[in-house]
């Protein structure tokens, strides 16, 4: 267990060594202020270790740290990506098992010419749809923005939702739903995405566990249909889809940079793509390695997290199968 | 009174080649308190009466019957929750293949405490809370697990198919039931535990009164149990009747064959003499010869036998063939 995590470590390090790599010549490809000493070895040292203590230069638009402002930016990213994370599984599981279970007949085609919508829907035309019909034409959900106005929360954690019930403010519920409600679409249009993806795999995964031998045991022992899904079926078909929504995150970070901007969501997305405007050539580059770092480590942990509830993944280390 | 009754069961599988009768016509009697052994080559179909009686299906199945009865209940009308509900009191299976059969992400602990029904419990309900697992231990003991502690805390994954064949027992003898299904019980398992587990099958016979259908190739250790014994051949019986009959006095050429194919190393086998078998093997499930299916290998075999021979009944024994064997020699004696 210990050397799998570090061999996993390993190729984290190597991955973000790559990365800095690249980041390092395209600073000094671009940018000419860049102290120069001709020595490109002794160049990249100097960067490394600037970027080992955090230093990730300063932004040429705000004046700031890049790495402060990226930390006083990103939750609201991840806020967004977690919340879509949480709707994807909820969403995701349940209709999967539904398909999975009746293959082939009307349910399961039913949610799958959903799924495949989802999927080829383009996500900024998606937002706009949903903006114009439920915020604009009903007017059930704010346009844009992560909270009203009207409230003044103070940032602690970043995360709109629990600093609003953490603050000591008299309105706090009444800004707790408002952010809820703010997030509601956003969530929404991200959350397409890894739905679709998490339906698709549990689908596959439970359809041929339910074909496997020990759920006609499961059967023979009296079991009905319900128990052997909650006890056997879930648990052998959910732990192989882990690792696949840890490969997600990469993806949902992309579309959460369009989402963000097309709902004009305070996040890393519209921060981004502002810097490229400006040609803050520190924060594109600091802004790069933040969230690559954030994707790996993501998939890290789900990695880490499959081989803790998969005693077959446990097993799989020790060379056996 | 037969606990088991079922006549002309056909179970017809869908493949690529079309729809095959992988099982045809095939008759079981099962009286109360009895162990039949059921007897044939592998790929003859009897784990797929076996799965039939559980009621236990895979997509592309068509299993039709004239009658199933178990006890005084119609199998045919029942609901599949009814028949669910049915077999987790009345029937057991000890499934082929055990480690694929056991749950790989449970722990066996769990595995068996859930097949451990809850209306078997005796004591006082402070004896409740420790009570399944103290159960599951006697019963890992029962089937002979040396050390059913650390066995219990073991994923199927981590344990020997023999030891995972033991579990199945275990799970399949707690709730007590009046049919036990046996397939290929003893298949996995070194020869002196095969006795300890044959010998507790027969007691559970005897102390309970359950009914056994022990399922397996080998014609020789089923006939030491059995009271009475069916042989398939490629999905059809082929002969029934009480041991004596069957293994004494068999009518069927095939029967013949497999009771001859067992060497007897008590009479003189000379050296390098050559061992009895059929010619030719049990036919594909695609290319299944017309009529008596043993045909194209039987020494017998006629012109007539492109034709399903009809089942003929003597005394209890009956054998579907058209020149059964030694009929003509004891009618004349």
């Amino acid at each position: 267990m210990l050397i799998y995590i570090l061999r996993r470590l390993n190729v984290f390090v190597i991955t973000l060594f790559l990365l800095s790599v690249v980041a390092f010549l395209l600073q000094r490809q671009v940018i000419t202020d860049f102290v120069n000493t001709g020595n490109i070895f002794s160049d990249y040292q100097r960067y490394i270790l600037a970027m080992l203590s955090g230093n990730f230069g300063t932004s040429l638009a705000s004046g700031n740290p890049v790495l402060s402002d990226i930390l006083a930016i990103f939750p609201a990213t991840l806020e967004l990506c977690v919340m879509a994370f949480i709707v994807s599984i909820l969403v995701g599981i349940p209709c999967g098992v539904f398909a999975g279970l009746s293959r082939g007949g009307t349910v399961d085609y039913g949610i799958m010419t959903v799924t495949l919508m989802g999927v080829s829907v383009p996500a900024f035309w998606f937002a706009m749809l949903l903006m114009m019909f439920f915020s604009l034409h009903l007017g059930w959900f704010p346009v844009s923005g992560r909270i009203g106005l009207l409230y003044d929360i103070p940032v602690i954690t970043g995360f709109n939702l629990i600093d609003t019930l953490l603050s000591t403010k008299p309105y706090k519920y009444e800004a707790f739903f408002d952010s809820l409600l703010h997030l509601a679409l956003p969530t929404l249009v991200l959350a397409t995405i890894p739905t679709t993806e998490v339906i698709r795999q549990v689908r596959a995964s439970i359809s041929e566990e339910m074909d496997k031998n020990y759920i006609k045991a499961a059967q023979a022992k009296g079991l009905n249909t319900f128990q052997i899904i909650k006890r056997h079926g879930l648990r052998n078909a959910l732990p192989p889809v882990i690792p696949s929504l840890g490969l997600q995150f990469g993806r949902v970070l992309t579309t959460a940079m369009i989402t963000e901007t097309v709902f004009s969501w305070p996040g890393i997305g519209p921060w981004m793509v502002n810097s490229i405007y400006l040609e803050d050539h520190s924060a594109i580059q600091g802004g790069m390695l933040f969230i690559a770092a954030f994707v790996l480590l993501a998939n890290m942990a789900t990695d880490l997290l499959h081989l803790m509830i998969d005693p077959l993944k446990r097993n799989e280390l020790y060379g056996k199968s | 009174m037969a606990i088991l009754d079922i006549r002309n069961l056909t179970i017809e599988i869908n493949t690529s080649q079309g729809r095959v009768k992988a099982v045809e016509r095939v008759n079981l009697t099962l009286t109360e308190g009895e162990i039949q052994g059921l007897v044939g080559e592998s790929g003859s179909g009897k784990s797929l009466v076996a799965k039939a009686i559980l009621g236990i299906k895979k997509d592309g199945w068509v299993v039709r019957a004239d009658r199933m009865r178990l006890g005084d209940i119609d199998l045919l009308t029942l609901t599949p929750s009814e028949r669910r509900r049915l077999m987790a009191n009345d029937i057991a299976m000890i499934f082929q293949e055990p480690s694929s059969h056991l749950d790989p992400t449970q722990e066996i602990a769990e595995q068996i405490e859930e097949a451990i029904p809850s209306n078997t419990f005796e004591g006082g309900f402070w004896q409740r809370f420790q009570w399944r697992k103290k159960r599951a231990i006697t019963l890992l003991h029962k089937v002979g697990i040396k050390d059913p502690i650390s066995v219990l805390r073991s994923y199927p994954h981590e344990l020997s198919e023999g030891v995972c064949q033991k579990i199945m027992i275990a799970m399949a003898i707690a709730k007590k039931p009046r049919l036990l299904i046996a397939d290929e019980p003893t298949t996995a398992m070194e020869s002196t535990t095969q006795i300890q587990i044959l010998k507790l099958l027969h007691k559970l016979n005897k102390v309970n009164n359950t009914s056994i259908l022990f399922i397996s190739h080998d014609i020789e250790s089923v006939s030491n149990l059995s009271d009475t014994l069916t042989v398939m051949y490629c999905g059809q019986t082929v002969e029934s009747g009480t041991r004596d009959q069957v293994i004494n006095h068999p009518r069927h050429p095939y029967t013949n064959a497999l009771l001859q194919a067992v060497p007897d190393f008590e009479s003189n086998l000379k050296h390098k003499s050559h061992l009895y078998a059929l010619p030719g093997s049990i036919p594909p499930l695609q290319h299944l010869p017309i009529g008596c299916r043993l045909g194209p290998r039987c020494p017998n075999a006629q012109k007539t036998c492109v034709q399903k021979p009809h089942s003929t009944r003597l005394k209890g024994h009956m054998f579907n063939c058209h020149f059964p064997l030694s009929i003509e020699d004891e009618a004349s004696s």
